[in-house]
């Protein structure tokens, strides 16, 4: 009689001889549905791709636009602050003045 | 593994090229590699068919990500063998082991098979021992039935779980050895109630 480690290990020796026979052909449907998920994973990372491209072209646009808002700003606040007459300029630097101490 | 003719770098570039054909071939060549590494270590309440798909569904998916440092085949399997662990994983009821729960046909055939040797085995016997060591397997945790079948049944070596797995290899000589004397327990429990 053997013992449990024994008779384990007989347990385990004779198990890996049991194989069962591995179809040599794939199981019907299952090609055609790995492919068509293989498919739509091709497609969807084509789309982010376009998407990504879309993405960085808005994204350089969009700093584009606010260089040249802040660019046309900068020359409106000029010109407003030539505008001013002497007056409204001494109370704004007085007020400019206040503000920093 | 079938198809000899496979070119395993040229089918990985025209798969990348959206290369149907290809994506055909693979599928094919390890269609059995993997089957193989799924009855291994299938869930009870999963269709083999089902995680063998899960898996060539999730090897397409990454392979954008595989870099040729390991052979295909490893790299494959590794994905294989983490998709059967995360099946077992999400069996979350786990029946507790009980001291009735070896069917009367195991435990009968323990005796059996505890007074035959390996040379002499019988189909029924190989049968049988196959049977014992599911049920007892089935008792096991996820990861201590993970590497008591790629340690005893498939014959991996300590590096090869490791690099499958990526646990360490103390954790895993570790879990290995409380798994057997968990299951070595169990097998002293059915001596004792036959004794009883």
């Amino acid at each position: 009689m053997k013992r449990p480690d024994q008779l384990l290990d007989h347990a385990f020796t004779l198990a890996r001889r049991a194989r069962d026979p591995v179809p040599s052909e794939l199981p019907f449907g299952m090609e055609t549905a790995i492919l068509a998920e293989w498919r739509d994973t091709c497609a969807s990372s084509k789309i982010d791709i376009g998407t990504l491209r879309v993405f960085r072209w808005a994204a350089i646009l969009a700093c584009v636009v606010a260089v040249a808002g802040g660019a046309w700003k900068s020359d409106e606040i000029a010109q407003i602050s030539q505008r001013l007459d002497p007056e409204t300029r001494i109370i704004n630097s007085a007020l400019i003045a206040g503000l920093d101490s | 593994m079938q198809h000899d003719n496979f070119n395993e770098q040229d089918s990985l570039r025209r798969i990348e090229q959206g290369d149907e054909i290809a994506a055909r071939e693979l599928l094919r060549h390890f269609h059995a590699f993997v089957l193989k590494i799924v009855r291994a270590h299938l869930p009870r309440r999963v269709s083999e068919e089902d995680l063998v798909q899960m898996i060539f569904i999730k090897v397409f998916h990454k392979l954008n990500q595989y870099t040729g440092r390991m052979p295909l085949e490893h790299w494959i399997s590794r994905i294989a063998v983490n998709t059967c662990f995360n099946a077992l994983k999400a069996e979350k009821i786990r029946p507790e082991w009980r001291l009735g729960d070896f069917s009367e046909e195991i435990a009968t055939g323990i005796e059996k098979l505890a007074a035959t040797e390996v040379d002499t085995a019988t189909h029924d016997d190989v049968k049988l021992a196959k049977k014992l060591v599911a049920n007892l397997i089935a008792q096991l945790s996820p990861e201590d039935r993970l590497i008591i079948t790629l340690l005893h049944l498939e014959e991996k070596s300590v590096e090869e779980i490791h690099a499958l797995t990526g646990w360490s290899r103390s954790v895993i000589k570790v879990r290995a050895f409380r798994a057997r004397a968990k299951m070595k327990k169990m097998l002293n429990h059915r001596e004792i109630l036959a004794v009883a």
